[in-house]
């Protein structure tokens, strides 16, 4: 049964690289996040492929696709959609806004401004949304993929801790390697090669897919590591915001994920480590003698890493 | 995938204690060797300034000394060093450990220890970690009570200081910071304990430990000179001991026991020299009976307990009417020589009887004729003028008793007591009469057995202590107290005590009380001395079967009850369940092997990540197939397969088997160690 989720999964894999050169950690991220239920933000600088790789992964599930350009005039009710009057036949009817997909796309989260932006708490939190005072429910699978560029500080809104707990995982893209980059050079040479991308795994692949990551055994000793490395955020001086329960439960959830997807259906300790500074970093924030003094949120987790014992 | 980058400091072992302020640590470290220098001067003593710069760069740097035998080699050096250096000391050429300077040799054997430690790795807790602490204990006490060098003065606080944040780095992995902290405040009490316990053995058995380290080591038997009064009584240059606390004996009596106790007289002066000593090869002493110190005469009862010996002579003053001893103690005298009483062996305690002022007991034996002779002579040396003064002083006095007070009247009056003496070697005594006038106890005593010698009244030169302080309805008789006093014989009256002393320069009016600590342990060792007198082996019996009964007790509830001793469960935050005893086992085995290969995982790395990002660069040097590379990939199977069996839902009997087979073989390997692998 492993041996098929992993393939099902090295299709997709596969399939992505056609289109994302020598990215496989970031593409390893994004899939764990999805087939744990989460959310991914993708963080780097302009044109290193975080749009490409988001809409790469939403074309290969056979889903609905929606992308929504985050710009300073948008509103909440442009991603949650909204009732309008009907002079016809002279009643409200509801018109669904982007977000229901099965892959949504956000492209420049932190162009707009928060109070769009905590139009997605609950959509992303609950997978539903309530409009008009009623809820409506948002198709399964429901897969968020942010984008947002760190270094623009004109028109830029950052995202609030709320909104940032919500990311299961946040991914930086990175450079590619000069190699890595010819091939991209020579790939686009006549055509996209996103073009060229066909769907390969359906909803219904990735709902199994989902549910089976939970099958994934974590020793309590794990738990208990995940648990005493969740803590120690809490007891670090330097932090002003520490790690919430929806944390631990995200690494939890992204260990299982990871396991699954080396074929394993046991948890490691060295799936927790690996993870713990995409789960976790962007979920602490440092307090102001530690920022000036040029700590950052990943060197916090990397330090308690090193410190924390690990079960053998 | 997304590997958390783990700097190459997390294979690093924890940084050198107290790095963080080296400047701090170097400069202590200057200020006490600049101390140790400046207290010791002009007696070539180089080792504490070594040893403590040598704890400095311990700590400012992380350089250890990696082998055990470079580390035996290091220790042997420094020990040799204080050995070597006290023996050189002036006067002090003895033995191997000078006995009033045991402690302090003591204290710097422990220095070098401490020394050595900080140049170790890091400890393990445990018996090895505590024995430093121990050290600093002792050296710290020692510190607090060492009277004749003050060598642990200086250095113990800022060993503490330094040794504390020592310990605090080598706290083990697991342990919390509060847990940390909380080991650290008991080592520090057990330290003090420990040193505590430590130094009384050190002070009780001073003299056993030094005569065994001279006969053992140097091959000979050297009696070890009793602390307290001087066997060589020599007029001396200098008279300072306000800071000799310790205690010579204690005296309970319903009244206060108060004035001059006699440890010996001494009739014969020549250059600046009273005798003849208290040896026994030096006077006659005879066999008595304690019958013969026994007289009709009334007196107030007085218990006294002995600290520590005076030469074998019993203190008591002149007017007392009887002394009783044990039965198994053997009592001599010199009845022609004042009549001090030689006790053998030297006695804890004994019972006085003391009778009023001026009576005669039995330590005033008549002089015959010719010990009266004795003590009439007047040196040669001593300047004529003295016997000039006398007659000028004793001008008009008619009886000898008269002459007795004015001569005893005179010296306070006409000279200053003071505890530096600058007298003329060839007449010390005449000179301070004449023309100095300045000088302490001892001449003071010596020029009034003159005077009264040159005015015709036989007189002698007495030793022993001035008793003058009260602490819990006792006196106590401190080495400060050491004082020096005259008796005369005057016809139908018979002896006299004159101590012809400036009431400034009375022990009484020089010495204050004692700094607490040293009252707070002295009570603590009185305690401990009514305990130790409480200890029968009877009662040694009944705690030792009390104790054993309860544990046995203990093991058999537990295991039959199960029972935990521990009321809460497991801390999750500080330690992770049981995997199974038999897991852990394995595991333990495993790091063991891996520890022999020279391969320590830090506790935060995974064994499987830590040996696979084990110098690939020297694997590759190394060359397939090469040992180094089939050892460790053998370690590496075994921490994979281990990990599977561990993490899994489902283990089965086979696999345990498996991985037993497995480790069985990697033990069965000869170890080839590879120290350039090292992390």
């Amino acid at each position: 049964m492993r041996s098929e989720f992993a393939a099902k999964i090295g299709i997709v894999e596969q399939n992505l690289s056609q289109v994302i050169r020598g990215k496989n950690e970031c593409m390893h991220l994004v899939l764990i996040s999805m087939i744990a239920g989460g959310h991914t933000l993708l963080e780097d600088v302009p044109g290193t492929g975080k749009t490409t790789l988001a809409k790469s992964i939403a074309r290969s599930i056979e889903g609905i696709f929606r992308r929504i350009q985050f710009t300073p005039d948008l509103l909440p009710a442009d991603i949650t959609g909204s009732s309008y009057y009907n002079p016809r036949d002279g009643i409200f009817e509801y018109r669904e806004g982007p977000v229901f997909a099965n892959v949504l796309l956000a492209d420049e989260i932190n162009r707009t401004s928060p109070r769009t932006q905590s139009a997605l708490l609950e959509v992303m939190s609950e997978n539903q949304i309530t409009v008009d005072g009623r809820r409506r429910d948002l198709p399964q699978p429901f897969f968020v993929i942010a984008t947002q560029n760190p270094s623009e500080f004109h028109g830029t809104y950052p995202l609030p801790e709320a909104q940032l707990d919500r990311f299961m995982v946040k991914v930086t893209m990175g450079y590619p390697e000069p190699e890595d980059e010819i091939e991209i050079l020579y790939s686009q040479n006549t055509s996209h090669p996103f073009d060229d991308l066909k769907p390969v795994v359906t909803c219904h692949d990735v709902l199994e897919l989902q549910a089976d990551v939970k099958t994934v055994n974590l020793d309590r000793t794990v738990a208990e590591y995940i648990l005493r490395l969740v803590s120690a955020t809490r007891k670090d001086s330097r932090l002003q915001l520490s790690v919430s329960p929806r944390g631990s439960l995200a690494l939890y959830r992204t260990s299982q994920a990871r396991a699954a997807l080396a074929g394993r259906d046991y948890v490691l300790p060295e799936d927790v480590r690996s993870l713990a500074v995409p789960v976790l970093a962007h979920r602490i924030g440092l307090d102001t003698r530690a920022r000036y003094s040029g700590v950052t949120a990943e060197r916090v987790i990397e330090e308690i890493l090193e410190e924390t014992p690990v079960p053998r | 995938m997304a590997n958390v980058p783990i700097t190459p400091a997390s294979f690093i072992p924890s940084p050198a204690p107290g790095r963080s302020g080296i400047n701090g640590w170097i400069a202590a470290s200057a200020i006490v060797a600049g101390a140790a220098l400046w207290q010791r001067e002009g007696q070539s003593s180089v080792e504490l300034p070594i040893v403590a710069v040598l704890i400095a760069i311990a700590y400012a740097f992380r350089v250890r000394l990696a082998t055990r035998g470079l580390r035996m080699l290091v220790r042997a050096i420094l020990f040799t060093l204080v050995v070597v250096l006290y023996r050189m000391h002036p006067g002090k050429e003895q033995g191997t450990f000078v006995d009033s300077y045991l402690l302090d040799q003591m204290a710097e054997v422990c220095l070098a220890e401490i020394a050595v430690r900080c140049w170790s790795p890091p400890m393990r807790v445990g018996l090895p970690a505590v024995l430093p602490v121990m050290l600093t204990g002792f050296v710290v006490v020692v510190a607090m009570n060492s009277y004749d060098d003050t060598v642990g003065r200086y250095f113990a606080f800022p060993i503490v200081l330094l040794l504390l944040p020592g310990l605090q780095a080598y706290r083990p992995a697991r342990s919390t910071r509060r847990r940390s902290q909380a080991r650290i405040v008991v080592a520090a009490v057990l330290a003090l304990l420990l040193g505590f316990i430590l130094y009384t053995v050190t002070t009780l058995y001073r003299d056993p430990i030094t005569n065994w380290s001279n006969r053992v080591i140097l091959q000979a038997h050297i009696p070890v000179h009793t602390v307290g009064l001087s066997d060589q009584n020599r007029l001396t240059s200098m008279f300072g001991q306000e800071d000799a606390y310790d205690r010579v004996a204690r005296i309970v009596s319903r009244s206060d026991a108060f004035g001059h106790f006699r440890a010996g007289a001494m009739g014969i002066y020549a250059h600046g020299v009273w005798g003849p000593p208290f040896r026994e090869t030096d006077r006659k002493y005879i066999a008595i009976e304690p019958s013969v110190l026994t007289s009709s005469l009334t007196g107030e009862p007085a218990e006294v307990t002995m600290y520590m010996g005076i030469g074998g002579s019993i203190l008591a003053p002149l007017n007392t009417a009887s002394i009783g001893v044990d039965d198994s103690i053997i009592l001599k005298w010199s009845s022609e020589d004042g009549g001090p009483v030689h006790a053998r062996p030297e006695p804890d305690q004994y019972n006085l009887r003391i009778a009023r002022e001026d009576a005669q007991g039995p330590l005033c034996i008549p002089p015959t004729p010719a010990y009266r002779r004795e003590l009439l002579i007047v040196p040669g040396e001593i300047n004529p003028g003295v016997k000039s003064l006398a007659m000028s002083i004793t001008r008009g006095c008619s009886t000898p008793e008269e002459k007795m007070h004015a001569i005893e009247e005179y010296l306070p009056q006409h000279h200053h007591y003071s505890m530096y003496v600058h007298a003329d070697d060839r007449d010390p005594v005449g000179d301070f009469i004449l023309s100095t006038k300045s000088a302490h106890c001892e001449f003071f005593a010596s020029a009034a057995v003159m005077l009264m010698r040159c005015a015709g009244i036989p007189a002698r030169y007495v030793i022993g202590y001035y008793a003058h302080e009260t602490e819990d309805g006792a006196t106590v008789v401190r080495e400060r107290d050491a004082h020096a006093w005259a008796e005369c014989w005057i016809n139908g009256k018979g002896w006299l005590t004159v101590d012809a002393t400036p009431p400034a320069g009375l022990p009484e009016h020089m010495h204050s009380l004692p700094p607490l600590w040293t009252r707070a342990y002295e009570k603590v060792q009185d305690m401990l001395a009514a305990a130790k007198s409480n200890i029968t082996p009877r009662r040694i019996a009944k705690v030792v079967a009390g104790c054993t009964g309860l544990i046995l007790l203990l093991v058999l509830l537990q295991t039959r009850f199960h029972f935990r001793l521990r009321r809460r469960g497991p801390d999750l935050l500080h330690v992770y369940s049981s995997s199974g005893v038999d897991l852990e086992q394995l595991n333990r085995k495993f790091e063991a092997q891996c520890a022999r290969r020279g391969y320590v995982c830090p506790a935060g790395v995974p064994w499987c990540e830590y040996l696979g990002r084990l110098s690939p660069e020297l694997d590759a040097a190394a060359g397939t197939g090469s040992r180094l590379l089939v050892d460790r990939e053998e370690l590496m199977r075994f921490a994979e397969r281990y990990s599977r069996v561990r993490f899994s839902a489902n283990r089965t009997a086979g696999e345990m088997k498996q991985l037993n087979e497995m480790l069985r073989t990697i033990e069965q390997r000869p170890i080839k160690k590879i120290k350039e692998e090292r992390p």
